[in-house]
């Protein structure tokens, strides 16, 4: 893929840079026949940002595709690539409208680089080699159609709202959607509510160009990246929309210039029970906090996270090995259709209450890491088989494999070296 | 105990706003004493006698406030003292700090949610025909009446020279260069209008002096007159403190006392229409 961005356009490609990067720690990029997407999803899997760029937005695009479309699935030409490399090429945000004249970017298949060259004034040329990696389509699944709950309105009115919010230690803020108005409040989860300045900040429907509420409703979002997509549309004056239907489902904002431009922000929003209190699952930015939380309300049997139904065909790395990392996986689904996790929680105890047959508990979702490795510990050398379970597959993969029983490998029973003390 | 108050003026309101940013500077904790008429700011130096207090300004309500109620913690104890994080609640006032703010009204008022707390409400101007509102909770603490003797107002000291400083920015300047060379500096005043500021190293000393200022004219009983009009009177006292108390002279043009106690205290007054501060700078155990 080759194209070339011109003077005017460059400030607008670096903001987004900008805006993508408070986000996510990784820049997919998919350049199609239309145009290149720019996308990127926060690491606790939260928050989903995509920008499409259209053919007009470039004086010279070359998707490089040969004129065919791929079929779907087949692997069409996407990577990834390291944001802060990427930012760092477009820092100074200032000086790049004033001093940059072109912008061209290169996408080299055989080589595995990507080349950013940018043409400044009184005849200077950047050019900067970035490695990238060949990966699978991000892609977040979520219909802006089916949401009953629509706002549009001008960045600079949320922004100025936003302000208010002074904490910097402020993750999460509260959306409350009723006909009449929107408040805006700052949501903590600290125990000590003393110990924090409460913000509440009240909107009129008067204040937004579309206001359009089915039914009220309260969503809970990170604030670092609805400030990152509202720091790149304030400053270039369009407006958000915004599409939602309740707590639990992502909310979806949507910007666009079109035809040069537009982007996609979904966010996950939190649930709260009622009796969770003071523990909500929290889609918190640091996925460490994530995952104690959730391992909290799974405890309590409670566990309602939401999720961003994500296609992604290489899951990712974390292993099974890890509780708390695989707790955090059930964030993307392949195969889960948008069934709440809440369900997962509650077929475990099934399962594990129908497997009396069994010595040896399932590996436990609800239990603590200890207790589970002094029950094993008290059994005796039985191999227990695999557990039987439909959901349950999915998270826990490497438990549905076929249960290691050493005495299959050949050559077990010749002891090489004989233990140095009886017993123990 | 119930304490309530509206400023609809944004002189006032922003006024009010740079006193909280300048306590801001200078601690990490400040007590807030409501009467029937006035706002106290006390900030108690850790560490010095209880009858010294760090910081202690003095605001009074009706001039603030267009309307006020309050009632204190009983009848005969009609006070409220609340302790509170001074940071916190420059932060909610720091929208009106700014020349172009234009808010309708801020309210103030004592409540109670979760935990004690000082509720600000305020009108933000907005593209609708209705004012946004915000409303910002900052939390308090109320302090039970057994300690409120460590919080009353301090006497004057007994000084021995007393003389108007010159303009705070200027001082500002000289004091921050002397910052990198010592960290005490030593005040000395006269009577015939000098003022001395000075610091040590091991490489120089250098001292700053400026002169023809004037001095206030104080009611005392058994006036030193007979003292010799030149002597200097100093007192050494910690640049750190003294350059975080200067920085809070964004407060606008204003008279600054500056009483010298030898070798004990520096005390600051800063006189202003709306504020009264008062500033106590221990003298610095010399190195």
């Amino acid at each position: 893929m080759k194209c070339t961005i011109g003077t005017t356009n460059v400030k607008d490609f670096g903001r987004a840079i900008h805006a993508l990067a408070k986000v996510g720690e990784e820049l997919y990029i998919e350049p199609s026949q239309s145009g290149v997407s720019f996308r990127t999803i926060s690491s606790s899997r939260s928050a989903y940002f995509s920008y499409n760029f259209g053919n007009s937005f470039f004086t010279f695009y070359d998707s490089g595709l040969g004129g065919q479309t791929p079929a779907s699935g087949e692997d069409t030409f996407r990577c990834k690539v390291a944001m802060k490399a990427v930012l760092n090429i477009f820092k100074g945000i200032h000086n790049l409208e004033r001093t940059v004249q072109r912008c061209k970017l290169t996408l080299k298949w055989e080589e595995a680089k990507l080349i950013i060259q940018l043409t400044c004034h009184y005849g200077i040329v950047k050019t900067h080699n970035l490695s990238f990696i060949e990966c699978d389509a991000l892609q977040a699944v979520y219909d802006k159609e089916s949401c009953p709950n629509h706002m549009v309105s001008d960045s600079r009115v949320l922004l100025g709202a936003l302000s208010s919010f002074h904490q910097q230690t402020l993750e999460e803020i509260s959306f409350c959607f009723t006909p009449r108005n929107l408040i805006l409040k700052s949501h903590v989860e600290e125990p000590d509510p003393s110990k924090v300045v409460h913000t509440v900040v009240t909107l009129t429907r008067g204040e937004f160009e579309d206001y359009n509420i089915m039914s009220n409703c309260e969503l809970t979002v990170c604030l670092k990246e609805i400030r990152a997509l509202l720091a790149f549309t304030g400053s270039t004056g369009i407006s958000t929309k915004a599409y939602f239907s309740g707590p639990g489902s992502p909310i979806i904002f949507t910007y666009d210039s079109k035809p040069l431009y537009e982007g996609t922000l979904v966010l996950a929003t939190l649930v709260q029970k009622p009796e969770v209190g003071t523990h909500p699952a929290s889609k918190s930015c640091h996925e460490p906090r994530a995952s104690t939380s959730i391992r909290k309300a799974s405890m309590n049997n409670t566990l309602r996270a939401s999720e961003i139904s994500m296609m992604q065909n290489n899951l990712p790395n974390t292993t099974s090995g890890d509780i708390a990392a695989d707790v955090t996986v059930q964030n993307i689904t392949v195969a889960l259709d948008n069934s709440r996790v809440e369900d997962i929680p509650h077929q475990q105890k099934d399962v594990v209450r129908g497997d009396t047959s069994h010595s040896e508990p399932i590996v436990p979702l609800l239990r603590n890491n200890n207790k589970a490795a002094q029950e094993e510990e008290e059994d005796s050398d039985t191999v227990p088989s695999s557990p039987p379970a439909k959901k349950s597959r999915f998270f826990f993969r490497r438990c549905f494999e076929a249960t290691f029983n050493p005495d299959t490998l050949p050559g077990h029973n010749v002891i090489l070296a004989e233990d140095s003390d009886e017993g123990d | 105990m119930k304490f309530s108050g509206t400023m609809i003026e944004l002189g006032c309101i922003r006024q009010f706003a740079l006193v909280i940013g300048s306590l801001a500077r200078l601690a990490k904790l400040c007590v807030l004493r409501i009467t029937r008429t006035h706002l106290y700011f006390i900030i108690n130096e850790p560490g010095t006698v209880h009858r010294a207090p760090g910081l202690w300004a003095e605001l009074d309500q009706g001039h603030y406030f267009s309307t006020v109620t309050m009632s204190g913690v009983s009848e005969e104890h009609n006070e409220i003292f609340l302790e509170f994080e001074p940071d916190k609640l420059s932060g909610t006032l720091s929208v009106f700090k700014s020349n172009n703010a234009a808010v309708r009204n801020l309210k103030i008022k004592l409540a109670k949610k979760l935990s004690p707390c000082l509720t600000l409400e305020m009108q933000m101007p907005s593209f609708s025909e209705h004012a946004r509102t915000v409303v910002h909770d900052v939390p308090v603490l109320p302090l039970p009446r057994r300690q409120w003797h460590l919080y009353q107002e301090p006497e004057m000291p007994h000084f021995t020279a007393s003389i108007y400083l010159p303009p705070l920015k200027k001082l500002r300047h000289v004091v921050e260069r002397m910052k990198n060379l010592s960290s005490s500096l030593t005040l000395a005043a006269n009577r015939k209008g000098t003022l001395v500021l000075s610091v040590t190293s091991d490489a120089a000393n250098v001292s700053t002096y400026f002169r023809n200022l004037t001095m206030p004219t104080w009611d005392l009983e058994g006036a030193a007159s007979q003292m010799d009009e030149e002597q200097l009177h100093s007192a050494t006292v910690e640049i750190k403190k003294l350059i975080s108390f200067l920085a809070g002279e964004q407060i606008g043009p204003c008279k600054v006392i500056c009483n010298i106690v030898d070798d004990r205290m520096v005390h600051l007054f800063l006189l202003h229409d709306d504020v009264i501060l008062q500033y106590f700078l221990p003298a610095a155990r010399s190195s």
